[in-house]
This record gives structure tokens, C-alpha cells and sequence, in this order.
């Protein structure tokens, strides 16, 4: 009958492994994206795909900012890196500064449509009836030492209107100045040439950031070795994603060695023997070989992060193995289907109540925990079954002769647990905790900032600052959606919306905008200040064509002729075909989306308040929302665990009765509420990680103590030798993790660490569960 | 993204260039034939009037303003037309400020004009007799003697982005500098006649200190 299951076992392992090859031959790739892991949040697809537009735009930025005393050698360096880049073809080199053509270009199809197309200044001065003082300055330009209108152009625009509507075009580097093609600026006594571009891979993707470091750190040390003294300051999430993996990776390739030394070395020393260790690695290598196995045939694909997170999770299995092998220590040990026989009831129910635990993780609405959570679970099904039915078969283990030591050392621990003599310090104990606990959670705050979440590397923040100290600010990655069924209402929407901008920019919320509307005004009010032309400044128009000697009287504009409409301007042709990156979506899809883009955001509060009871007009801020998923999804953590425990106690009732079962949980539940309150105390905020942490600790905590319910008076010190190592083993996994430079990460392997550590300590109070066993 | 058109760039620094190049021919005097002895000495304020005329083509007559100007070394200059209407012009380190009826009509800070930067490392190449900048930029032609001479330059690039917006600059002069003519590549040209020119060092009257911080 054994026999049986142990070849059924093995054909079942067998096909899994098979589809696995099968699936690796047709060439396995893992979904990488971070959103993936998110919610299907309310499944508002406009705001999905305005959000990954222009995430993706922002992401793809690059500005590299060169600088030199002498100007010659800033502007011959940054055209070398320049040429580097662009043959490199990973990165589209892109045009922000006007040329003379270009902005000819623009002139020519703006100028028939000038006298409706004004600048805010001029509009408001004719509002108020001061058409006079648009008059003079127009003389002023003809007069002055600065005489710049040309003879051309005041024939045919004799008040300088379009010049003026020129001006008022928003600039996101309004500090800097074309110079001879190139966009620069002078400080600190160096001229500094701007190069931007847009990166034509993923940001995010490993081989697109290391082939542009390569080609970056190519071109610029070529110029600084050429130019010396040359500076050159570059900003882009490439470099910060590129910064983070390589951190990531340096990070997890050392914890993971650390670690995994650890563990070797802790059973090589605890068994002198090597058959427990590499049955050990069989066990979680067939837990996770056929979770991977039926997870891809059940999802299709899989996300890294919840291959990485369910991989952790399976890992808890190795408690198994270890509950097994140390029953070698036990007094009469015996044959290794005997020793199995003793301790397969405790791991049964430890597996059974960690598979509850990590079955709730179903219940949280994110794609990735499914996933997380079909993975773990199979994965510690089969390393279970794995456990019960293979491991006896192929361990040869001989009984070892140093157990008794350490056996020593085990009773000491649980004497501490059982002995009277002990009673008052474990009260005391007890207290302490109690009072921790107080002191904790007066010190308690929480932490949802996503932006916090990550380490950003100090360096390219300093470079950030200076970049944005030179040029002023750059684009942020909140905006405005607008939508409407047509260009007309919607641009109708963004001169309304500019209106309140513009206040919040005097008042500092933000240093700048750019709407559709600010190159093109809506039709209506194009009308309105044709109407404003008219009424205004033709009573002056006689007056100035005498000023000026104009020969001839300027074109008058007639009230019917056409008004520049969005789609003459919207096409691949067009000097403006920046534009169409603001416009999401057109007409013939019956719903108009555009996007106001905004710089230098500081008050978000203030900003998201303008949408308010503005139609059509929608505040979208990508980081906050993810934020405050964050924060939704952490209170849901902590309900889960609630619910884990909540559905972990039947099974417990069950077997060791109302008040055993009480006895069970105790451990685990003072583990869980006694760490947030340490780390609270050490100043740490509580994050969704921590949340996700105390799932974990609940279920390994549950483990512990069943451990400890399940053994016999004789081998309890066997018992507490082998959730010692196990608790060892996690911390040294999971705990480790503390280390990490990444927020996320540190918070989940602290709280892991203190977790794992406390449930550890409570756990032979389980033991006296073992009485009310039934 | 847009970012950056340069709405002002090409005007700018077609006045920069224009005021740059002035300063100059202003100083051409001692550059030219007195490159020994310097006639303007700093604590020195050169006052004058002007005349302008602007010809602008198909225009019908040539739009006429007068004025007077004070330059003072490592201050800068006012510029004040007075007829047609008073338009002050006032350039500094900083930048330039013009103001009609005390509303600013145009305000550049120097900072924003990169070329500026370039224009005075070959305007002190050139004040030091180092005319090689110069004449990076320029053909120059010098006829006459110290008493009556004649100096015109003629940008070399004519057609590319980097061209100067003029065809053709061409001033003369006695001990100061007369008059200048500037002709733009599209047919307009700007005639400037200087007169009563005096050096003094009597100090900057209150009013012009005002202007000239």
C-alpha cells in the first residue's frame, strides 16, 4: 500500500516535471510588470491607459546636462554624446529646442489665424479696456535700441500680436536659451548644453539598462578624458531602475549566499551528516518544481514576483523535514518509518493550518496573491507529501551519538516554559511584554508612500537636485484628464482649467503647465478675441499704421473666416506634433481624452481640489493612487490575518479542544501582536510589508506550536531542538532580509525576523495543549 | 515634449548680437587706431545723442527716432529714445530692461542668453587687441587713418542656423564713432548718427544710478 503511493507520487512528480520541460523547451518567460500585481482597481480603462502613456513617456525620458567653462568645449562634447547616443539607436534624440525653421514653421500656421489667438496678458488687457498700452509697446519694439519686429511682419501685424502669443507658449525649460541649435544656459561661470532624448526600450528592462550604460559611460569618459574639467549630470528613471536592480541584485545575490551558508553549515553541524541536508533541498525542490509546474498550468503564465514570494513560502516546508530528521536525536529512534510515524501527525497539522493560512491570501483582491497563494499551496502540499512518503524511504541515516548535548541545551529552554521555579520570571516576562506592547503601539505610525519604498540611489538624487536647480522644474508625473465628446468642449474644459493653474502657479502649488489649449485656443474663444481685436484695437488702427508709415492698411480678419481647429494642427507634418502626446484620444472615437501635463507639482491637495465640481476634468496622480492601494491593501493584510487565524481554529478545536486549541494559537498570536509594537519602538513605520510579514509569522507560528502540542513528554527536547533549527533556518531565509537597503524588503524581513524569534520563544506554551489533546 | 521653444532665442539674439556688435564699434576708435591708450578710462562716462533711422523695405517713409545715451564702463548703458515717445533701454551685467511710460515692455536677464556669454569673451578678446575672436565671425575691412577711418564686417556664415541676421555692418569715425549702418539679409537696414560725443568724469548723476545699480 506504501509502496504504492510512493511510485503514484513519483509518476505525479514525474508529469509535473515533464510539463515543466515542455514548457521551458517552448521557452519560458515570466511577467515582469509591476501593475500586474496590483488590483483590477474599479477597471477605469481610460485612466489605465492615460496613466501608462504618460508613465511610460516619463519613464523613457532621458536628460543629460553637459557642462564646461569654455562654451566651445561644452557644445563639441555634448554633440560627440550626442552622436554616441543616437547611433547607438537606443535612444531617439529629442528636438526641444526650436530651431529657426521650426519656429518659422510654427509662425506660418499661426499667422493667418492671429487675431484670435492672444497670450493671457493680452487678453486680459484688452478685457480691460487698455488696448492703447498694446499699441505702444508694439512702437516701442520699432523704436527702441532693441528693434526686432521686422519690416514684414508690422505690415501685417502692426501691434505685435502673434510675437506676443509666441512669448506666452509654455516652456518646461524656460531657463534655458537656444544657442546656436543647442538649448543651454550659463552658471557658476559654465556654459551647460542640454541633451534630452527618449529611450526606445523599456526602462525597466535589464538589457536596455545595461546597453545604455555602456554606451553612456563610453561617450562621456571619451569627453571628460578629452575635455577636462568637463562636468556632465544625467537624470532618467533608467538610471534610477538601473541604480535599483543592480542593487536588488547585489543585495539578494549576498543575503541569498550569507543564508544559504548559513543554513548548510547549521545541519551539517546539528547532524554531522550530509543525507538530511540534500533530502532536505528534495523536498523544497519538488515543492517547488511542481507548484511552478501546475501554476503555469493554471495561470498560463506567471508573475516573477509571485514566483519569487511563492518560492519563499514553500520554503517553510524545510520545518518538516526537520521536525522528521531530528527525531534521529529522540531516545529510541528506531527505523526511519517509525521515526516518521511520530512526528507526521504534528507535521500533518502544521502543514494543514499553514495551507489554511495561505489559502486566505486567495482572498485578497490582488492577481498576484492568487497566484501566490495556488503556488504556495501546491508547492507545500507536495513537499508534505514528499515529507510522509519518500523521505523515510531514502534516508540510510544511522543513528547519531552526539544528540545528547544538544538535547542538554533544548531542556534548558523548556524548562524555562515548564518549571515552577521559573513562574515569576516568566510573569515578569510576560509584563514586560505587555508593557512593550503599550509603549509600542503609543509609538505606532503607518507608511503607505510608495516613493519611500524604494531606495533611491543618494547620488543621482544629488544630480537630480542640481539638473533641477539649473533648469527649473521638470515634468511631474500628476496630471490632469480631460474628457469630453469633442476637441472644442474639451479645449473649452483646459482654458477653464488654466484659469484656476494659473493662480495655484503664483500661489508655488506647481511652476507650470501645458495643455492642448495653451497652443491652441478653443474655437469659442478664438471668436471671443477676434471680438476683443476688434472692438480694442481697430479704433487704434489707423493711428498706428501713421506711426509706423505702413504703405498699406493690414488684412482685416472677417468675422466668418475658418478658426485653427486641433486637427489641422495634429498630424505627423506638423511643427506641433509634440502635441499628440496630450491627446489620447480623438473624435472618431466618440470620447476626446486629453491630458494637461504639469512641472515642479508641490501642492498635491491643492491641485487634486481644482477637479472638484470641474466637469470633464479629472486629477490623476499614479504614485499617490498606488499609495493609497497601499494602505488599502495593508488594513486588508492585517484582516487577513484575522481571518487566517479565524479559520485555523476549527482544526485546532478539533484536536485538542476549546481551550487547547486557545493554547495553540497563543504562540503565534503573541508574536504577531508583540512585533509591530518592536518595531514601532524602533522607530519604524508599519507598511503593508509588515502586514504581509505578519501572515507568515502567523501560519510558521501556528507550526511551531502544533509541534509542541503534538510531541510526547520523552521527546519534547527533540521537539524543541528541531523547531529551534527550523526557526533558525527562517530566520536566516526570511530574516536576513532585514538587511536589505530596500524598504519594502527590510520591513518584511524585520518583522519576519522579530516574529520568527518570538514565535519561537512562546511556543512550548503550546505544550500544555497536549493535554486537553483528545 | 516640447520643452524649450525658444520663443525669445532667435530675437534675442539678434538684439544681443546687434547691441554686442554697437558696444564694440563704439570702442572700435581705440581698437582700431589707438590700441595703445584706451579712451574711455574706467571712472569715465561717455554721454552723446543719436539719431536712428529704420528702413524698412515697402515701408513708406524710414521710422525716425532720437535720443541720448550714457555708457559707463562696468555699469552699462541707457539708451533713451526720446522722439517719437520716450522708450528707455537699459543693459547691465544682468540684463536688459526696457520701459515705456514706467511699464516694462521687455525684460531679459543675461543669464537666460548663453550667446551673450560668447559675445563678451570675444568683445574682451577684442578690447584686449585680440582680434582673432572677431574675426571668427567676421571679414573685416579697414580703410582710412586715425583722423577718418572705416571699418566694416561681414559675417562669414551667411546661410546655415548659426548665421549672423546681418549682411553687412559698417560704421566710421573720427576719434569716437560717427555712424554705424546695419543691413539685414531680408532688405530692412538701420542707420544710427552719433553727435556731440564727451568723455567726463564727472560721476553718474542720481537718476542714472538708479538705472545703472
Amino acid at each position: 500500500m506504501r509502496r504504492i503511493f510512493i511510485i503514484l507520487w513519483l509518476i505525479i512528480t514525474c508529469i509535473a516535471g515533464g510539463y515543466l520541460l515542455l514548457r521551458i523547451h517552448d521557452g519560458l518567460t515570466f511577467s515582469t510588470d509591476l501593475m500586474a500585481l496590483l488590483p483590477h482597481e474599479e477597471q477605469d480603462q481610460v485612466l489605465q491607459r492615460a496613466d501608462d502613456i504618460v508613465t511610460k513617456s516619463l519613464s523613457q525620458r532621458i536628460l543629460l546636462f553637459v557642462g564646461h567653462k569654455n562654451r566651445e568645449e561644452a557644445r563639441s562634447a555634448s554633440m560627440k554624446i550626442k552622436h554616441s547616443l543616437a547611433n547607438s539607436g537606443l535612444v531617439e534624440l529629442t528636438a526641444d529646442g526650436f530651431d529657426k525653421d521650426r519656429l518659422k514653421t510654427i509662425g506660418k500656421l499661426y499667422f493667418p489665424y492671429r487675431f484670435g489667438l492672444l497670450s493671457e496678458e493680452y487678453r486680459y488687457k484688452l478685457q480691460e479696456g487698455k488696448g492703447q498700452e498694446i499699441a505702444t509697446r508694439a512702437l516701442s519694439q520699432v523704436y527702441g535700441l532693441v528693434g526686432m519686429a521686422g519690416g514684414k511682419l508690422l505690415q501685417n501685424d502692426p501691434f505685435l500680436l502673434l510675437p506676443n502669443f509666441f512669448t506666452s507658449l509654455p516652456l518646461p525649460f524656460s531657463r534655458l536659451e537656444l544657442d546656436d541649435g543647442m538649448l543651454s544656459l550659463n552658471d557658476d561661470g559654465k556654459t551647460w548644453v542640454l541633451i534630452t532624448g527618449q529611450l526606445r526600450g523599456d526602462a525597466f528592462a535589464l538589457d536596455t539598462q545595461k546597453q545604455l550604460e555602456e554606451v553612456y559611460e563610453q561617450a562621456t569618459k571619451t569627453q571628460i578624458a578629452e575635455h577636462s574639467g568637463l562636468e556632465i549630470l544625467h537624470l532618467g528613471a533608467v538610471f534610477y531602475a538601473k541604480d535599483g536592480a543592480e542593487k536588488a541584485m547585489q543585495e539578494t545575490s549576498l543575503i541569498s549566499i550569507i543564508s544559504t551558508l548559513g543554513i548548510i553549515l547549521l545541519v551539517l553541524v546539528v547532524f554531522r551528516a550530509a543525507s538530511p541536508l540534500w533530502l532536505t533541498l528534495l523536498v523544497i525542490g519538488v515543492g517547488v518544481m511542481v507548484a511552478l509546474s501546475a501554476s503555469l498550468w493554471v495561470f498560463g503564465e506567471l508573475h516573477i514576483g509571485a514566483l519569487l514570494f511563492g518560492v519563499s513560502l514553500i520554503g517553510v516546508s524545510v520545518d518538516y523535514s526537520l521536525q522528521y530528521f531530528s527525531e534521529l536525536f529522540s531516545p529510541n529512534s528506531g527505523l526511519s518509518y517509525a521515526r516518521l510515524l511520530r512526528v507526521r501527525s504534528a507535521i500533518s497539522i502544521g502543514a494543514a493550518t499553514t495551507i489554511i493560512g495561505y489559502l486566505t491570501l486567495f482572498l485578497a483582491p490582488f492577481p498576484g496573491l492568487h497566484q501566490v497563494a495556488v503556488f504556495s499551496v501546491i508547492g507545500l502540499i507536495a513537499a508534505w507529501l514528499t515529507v510522509i512518503l519518500w523521505l523515510p524511504a531514502l534516508d540510510k541515516s544511522t543513528i547519531p551519538n552526539h544528540g545528547g548535548r544538544l538535547l542538554a541545551i533544548a531542556e534548558k529552554i523548556m524548562n524555562f516554559w515548564q518549571n515552577s521555579c521559573y513562574h515569576r520570571i516568566r510573569i515578569y516576562i510576560l509584563g514586560l511584554a505587555l508593557l512593550l506592547v503599550v509603549a509600542g503601539y503609543l509609538r505606532f505610525h503607518t507608511d503607505d508612500d510608495v516613493r519611500r519604498m524604494q531606495s533611491l540611489s543618494p547620488a543621482l538624487v544629488e544630480e537630480q537636485e542640481l539638473i533641477q536647480k539649473r533648469i527649473g522644474s521638470t515634468q511631474s508625473n500628476q496630471f490632469f484628464l480631460i474628457q469630453a465628446p469633442t476637441n472644442e468642449l474639451a479645449l473649452q474644459h483646459e482654458e477653464e482649467l488654466a484659469e484656476k493653474l494659473v493662480l495655484q502657479v503664483k500661489n508655488g502649488a506647481l511652476s507650470g503647465f501645458q495643455s492642448p489649449a495653451s497652443y491652441i485656443s478653443s474655437a469659442r474663444r478664438q471668436m471671443e478675441n477676434r471680438e476683443l481685436v476688434r472692438k480694442q484695437l481697430y479704433p487704434l488702427l489707423a493711428k498706428q499704421i501713421t506711426a509706423l508709415q505702413l504703405k498699406n492698411a493690414p488684412q482685416l480678419l472677417d468675422g466668418n473666416a475658418p478658426v485653427l481647429t486641433l486637427s489641422a494642427i495634429n498630424n505627423a507634418q506638423s511643427p506641433l506634433s509634440f502635441l499628440s502626446l496630450m491627446l489620447l484620444s480623438g473624435e472618431e472615437k466618440g470620447e476626446v481624452v486629453h491630458v494637461v501635463m504639469l512641472e515642479g507639482v508641490k501642492d498635491i491637495p491643492a491641485l487634486a481640489n481644482l477637479a472638484k465640481n470641474m466637469e470633464g476634468v479629472r486629477f490623476v496622480d499614479p504614485v499617490g493612487d498606488f499609495s493609497n492601494l497601499l494602505g488599502k491593501y495593508r488594513s486588508r493584510a492585517l484582516a487577513l490575518i484575522v481571518l487566517s487565524a479565524l479559520f485555523m481554529t476549527p482544526l485546532l478545536f478539533w484536536r485538542y479542544g476549546v481551550k487547547g486549541g486557545f493554547l495553540v494559537m497563543l504562540p503565534s498570536l503573541l508574536a504577531v501582536i508583540l512585533t509591530p509594537a518592536l518595531t514601532a519602538l524602533m522607530g519604524e513605520a508599519f507598511t503593508f510589508f509588515d502586514a504581509f510579514g505578519l501572515v507568515l509569522v502567523l501560519s510558521i507560528g501556528v507550526d511551531y506550536a502544533v509541534f509542541f502540542a503534538e510531541t510526547t513528554p520523552e521527546r519534547k527536547n527533540v521537539t524543541i531542538l528541531a523547531v529551534a533549527l527550523a526557526a533558525i533556518t527562517t530566520m536566516l531565509s526570511f530574516g536576513l532580509l532585514a538587511l536589505s537597503q530596500m524598504l519594502a524588503v527590510r520591513h518584511f524581513g524585520l518583522t519576519l525576523l522579530i516574529g520568527i524569534a518570538l514565535a519561537f520563544l512562546f511556543a512550548p506554551i503550546a505544550r500544555s495543549a497536549a493535554r486537553e489533546k483528545q | 515634449m516640447p520643452s524649450g521653444i525658444s520663443r525669445e532665442g532667435a530675437e534675442s539674439k539678434e538684439f544681443m548680437m546687434r547691441f554686442c556688435l554697437f558696444l564694440a564699434l563704439l570702442f572700435l576708435p581705440n581698437l582700431v587706431w589707438a590700441e595703445e591708450h584706451h579712451i574711455i578710462f574706467s571712472g569715465e562716462v561717455l554721454r552723446g545723442s543719436f539719431s536712428q533711422e529704420r528702413r524698412l523695405k515697402d515701408f513708406k517713409a524710414p521710422l525716425r527716432s532720437t535720443g541720448n545715451f550714457v555708457i559707463a564702463p562696468s555699469h552699462g548703458l541707457i539708451w533713451s529714445v526720446k522722439t517719437p515717445f520716450p522708450i528707455i533701454t537699459v543693459i547691465t551685467p544682468k540684463g536688459l530692461v526696457q520701459e515705456v511710460e514706467g511699464n516694462q515692455t521687455m525684460n531679459l536677464p543675461a543669464q537666460k542668453i548663453p550667446f551673450l556669454l560668447h559675445l563678451y569673451d570675444m568683445l574682451s578678446g577684442t578690447l584686449a587687441g585680440d582680434w582673432s575672436s572677431l574675426a571668427k565671425e567676421f571679414t573685416i575691412n579697414k580703410t582710412g587713418d586715425e583722423q577718418k577711418w572705416k571699418v566694416q564686417l561681414l559675417p562669414l556664415k551667411t546661410t546655415d542656423e548659426t548665421s549672423m541676421p546681418f549682411s553687412s555692418i559698417t560704421a566710421t569715425g573720427s576719434k569716437f564713432i560717427e555712424k554705424i549702418e546695419l543691413n539685414r539679409a531680408d532688405g530692412d537696414s538701420d542707420y544710427i548718427i552719433f553727435h556731440n560725443q564727451k568723455l567726463s568724469t564727472d560721476p553718474l548723476t542720481e537718476h542714472e544710478l538708479k538705472m545703472l545699480p
